[in-house]
């Protein structure tokens, strides 16, 4: 028994219908574009991405050397108010002005001088511990006020 | 993929039309970037790049404690662009005039746009023109007649940091501050001299200021980079940077509390004797300058409020003015003598005598101010003998008196850094007349500065050598780190220690009983010290009624610590009988300046030490 040709074994000439061969070549070019819409949208998808992030990162340099500057200047800015308030600081630090809230607000500090200077060579824990107890223990007030320390230059 | 999908030919034309934008996308691209490429960047070029320079910050100046003596602080130059301004930004004006402190007339007034022609460039005054950079906008050029907008007028130019940001709070456009820093002197007077000043144009005008220039000023940074429309910086374009430098720190050896104290004596010397100038200097046995001070004096902050008519109180008389040094010179012979083995201590000398031969011509001795009789090398100095200085001095002769003077500091620049300093004058003996001889060993036919007397005596307070001044202790950078230290440094030894411990010895009978100037001593200690008082030269002769008043000395005698130098300058007027004697004039501030130093600089006559700050009054129940 003889079992029909196949396609394939048949001649394309002897096909019986034309649009076979018609169907085939569409097919082929139906592929050929397939394969370019996909890469195509590949290639689009692939470039908008790489695009979106030089984009994006161009970005965050730019936020990133913004924000450093402010943080510079910022520094900057504390660095000259920190300036300003020592600068004040030590105006108001002046012997001029020293003198002048001394007289303005009656603190009455006196400079240090030689004559009423009395240098403590011996243990002062002692020695204040002797005076208080000197006045606990006299019949009388104990002294009022021990040690004055005076500012230099006053 | 389906059959549908790939067999659209809508499909294949949306493919294709795709690729047509890309073709046309890119070849539009390729246009701005190859071909249009310069003609595009051109302008660009122009306009957005900045170059932003970053003023470095001027070293603080300070004293020997670390307090700051000159520092360096933030301010706003505030200016307007009137062209700028927005009505809607009107109702802030009253408020920016209040934070400002400019009334609002005035205030009104500089934001009225005005405009200036292209050849008249300046006329409107400092306060007015082109923004400074990098703030500058080019006006468009045109001809002669061609009107040019003033884009900038000055409104204030000392606004504090905190009141600035206030303004900007306020949001008004076209108002705008330039950053720059001032020079600030916290203590105002207080060392004026010696520290000097920067004037507004920010040049280092005198002083430390100027000698330490190039270690304060410190180094300007810059950097390039790009600006937006805004004209707001864009920091990821920049393309170089250099960053700027702060200048190092200068620590002095001027000690406040010690300057202080100094400025304080003057300004009681100025209200009891009104005399027309007065200088002290006080420095350690290291030559370090511990406080110089001169009458009158000027505010550092105000410098350029001085009248022109006294611009002299801005001179630092202690270095740049000469004076006879009168009987403080004394030591010089008196030092040579003994150094040459000319005599001893214990010789004496005839200081009745009048006239006396040197080298074969009879030479008269100079007058005493009181009788003398036969005396001691000391007494010649406790009592100040005129005559028996002049003999010293014959018993060197000329060459070895020129030499030992200029071995104790006259005649020569001791190097001090600041302040003008002038050699005085010593001429070569061979240049001296006869009668020289014995007017120099009494302090006549020399003149020195107020630095060269205080160093002849610091010669003997340091045991015979002669010390270059100093008033810079460290160089420090911006992270306080020393960078370079200054140390004694030895000019060349004058005499031995052993002479030197004898002259001090015989110093202090000028301070006893008996000496010339007992309102020098100071309980408790034995001060060596010399009075001084020399004739000025007024209207072509040697004055009766004009006299420099000085004295020198130095304590403890055995193991000094301070040197003190106080010289005041026609006190006559207001002195006690007439004449601005050393001892009634200056020898008194010297005890007033050393009492208080005691317990500053801790200085001890030979008990044990104690810390500094450990003082109790004994008014305040110390007993």
């Amino acid at each position: 028994m003889k079992s029909p040709p196949t396609r394939a074994a048949v001649p394309r000439s002897s096909a019986p219908f034309a649009t076979s061969d018609f169907y085939a070549v569409r097919k082929d070019t139906s592929a050929f574009v397939n394969q370019l819409l996909v890469w195509l949208l590949v290639t689009i998808c692939l470039g908008g991405s790489a695009g979106l992030v030089t984009v994006w990162m161009r970005h965050q340099i730019s936020a990133t050397a913004k924000a450093n500057r402010d943080l510079a200047a910022q520094l900057a800015r504390y660095d000259r108010l920190f300036g300003e308030a020592r600068t004040q600081v030590e105006t108001e630090q002046a012997s001029d002005k020293l003198r002048h809230l001394n007289t303005t607000l009656g603190l009455g500090l006196v400079p240090m001088n030689q004559i009423p200077v009395v240098h403590v060579t011996d243990n002062v824990v002692e020695r204040l511990a002797r005076r208080a107890n000197a006045g606990v223990l006299a019949d009388g007030p104990a002294p009022v006020a021990g040690l004055r320390v005076t500012l230099p230059g006053l | 993929m389906s059959k549908g999908f790939a067999s659209s030919a809508r499909m294949a034309f949306l493919g294709g039309l795709l690729l047509l934008c890309y073709a046309a996308l890119g070849a539009r691209l390729v246009w701005l970037h190859v071909v249009d490429r310069e003609a595009l960047l051109k302008p660009l070029a122009k306009v957005r790049p900045m170059l932003i320079p970053e003023a470095a910050r001027r070293g603080d100046i300070l004293d020997a404690r670390g307090a700051r003596l000159a520092t360096s602080r933030s301010e706003i130059l505030l200016g307007v662009d009137p062209h700028s301004l927005l009505p809607r930004d009107e109702r802030k004006w009253v408020e920016l005039a209040a934070l400002i402190e400019l009334p609002e007339a005035e205030l009104r007034d500089r934001f009225q746009p005005r405009f200036r022609r292209a050849g008249a460039r300046g006329e409107e005054g400092d306060d007015a023109g082109e923004a400074p950079v990098p703030f500058a906008v080019p006006a468009a050029r045109g001809g002669e007649d061609e009107q040019w907008p003033i884009t900038w007028v000055k409104l204030r130019e000392d606004v504090s940091e905190s009141v600035y940001e206030r303004v900007r709070r306020l949001d008004i456009r076209g108002v705008y501050g330039i950053r720059h820093y001032r020079r600030v002197y916290p203590s105002n007077e207080l060392a004026a001299h010696v520290i000097g000043y920067v004037n507004r144009e920010h040049q280092a005008a005198a002083g430390i200021e100027a000698y330490a220039d190039f270690y304060l000023r410190g180094q300007q940074g810059w950097r390039v980079g790009e600006r937006d429309g805004r004209n707001r910086e864009l920091p990821q374009f920049a393309s170089r940077e250099v960053p700027r430098r702060d200048g190092y720190s200068v620590v002095l050896s001027i000690d406040s509390t010690v300057q202080d104290i100094v400025e304080q004596e003057l300004v009681q010397l100025a209200a009891r004797f009104e005399p027309r100038k007065a200088s002290i200097v006080v420095s350690d046995l290291d030559g370090f300058v511990l406080a110089l001070a001169n009458y009158p004096s000027f505010n550092l902050n105000e410098f350029n409020r001085v009248p022109k008519a006294e611009e002299a109180r801005m001179k630092n008389a202690a270095v740049a003015d000469i004076y006879d040094p009168g009987s403080v010179f004394k030591i010089v012979p008196a030092a040579g003598a003994l150094e040459e083995r000319l005599v001893t201590p214990q010789t004496v000398l005839d200081c009745t005598v009048s006239r006396l031969a040197h080298r074969g011509r009879m030479l008269s001795l100079p007058a005493e101010d009181h009788k003398m009789g036969n005396l001691r090398i000391g007494e010649i100095l406790s009592h100040s003998s005129n005559r028996g200085a002049a003999q010293l001095g014959m018993m060197l002769g000329e060459e070895r008196l020129e030499r030992y003077a200029r071995a104790f500091g006259f005649g020569a620049k001791l190097g001090f850094p600041v302040g003008g300093e002038v050699a005085g004058i010593l001429h070569p003996h061979q240049r001296w007349y006869p009668i020289d001889i014995t007017r120099i060993p009494m302090g006549h036919s020399v003149s020195s500065t107020v630095l060269q007397m205080h160093q002849a005596m610091a010669v003997i307070a340091a045991g015979g050598v002669l010390l270059r001044p100093q008033v810079i202790r460290e160089i420090r950078d911006a992270a306080n780190e020393t960078v370079y230290r200054y140390g004694r440094t030895e000019i060349g030894r004058a005499v031995s220690p052993r002479t030197a411990a004898q002259i001090a010895a015989m110093l202090v009978g000028v301070t006893r009983k008996g000496g010339t100037a007992l309102e020098a001593s100071i309980e408790g200690f034995d001060v060596a010290g010399k009075t001084g008082t020399s004739q000025k030269f007024v209207d072509g002769q040697w004055s009766k009624k004009h006299h420099i008043a000085s004295f020198s000395g130095f304590f403890p005698a055995a193991q000094p610590k301070v040197v003190i130098t106080v010289i005041v300058d026609d006190a006559d007027h207001k002195a006690p009988g007439g004449v601005a004697y050393g001892r009634t004039v200056a020898a008194p501030s010297f005890k007033r300046i050393g009492e208080r130093l005691i317990p500053i600089l801790d200085i001890r006559a030979g008990a044990a030490a104690v810390p500094a700050l450990l003082v109790a009054r004994q008014g305040g129940g110390a007993r």
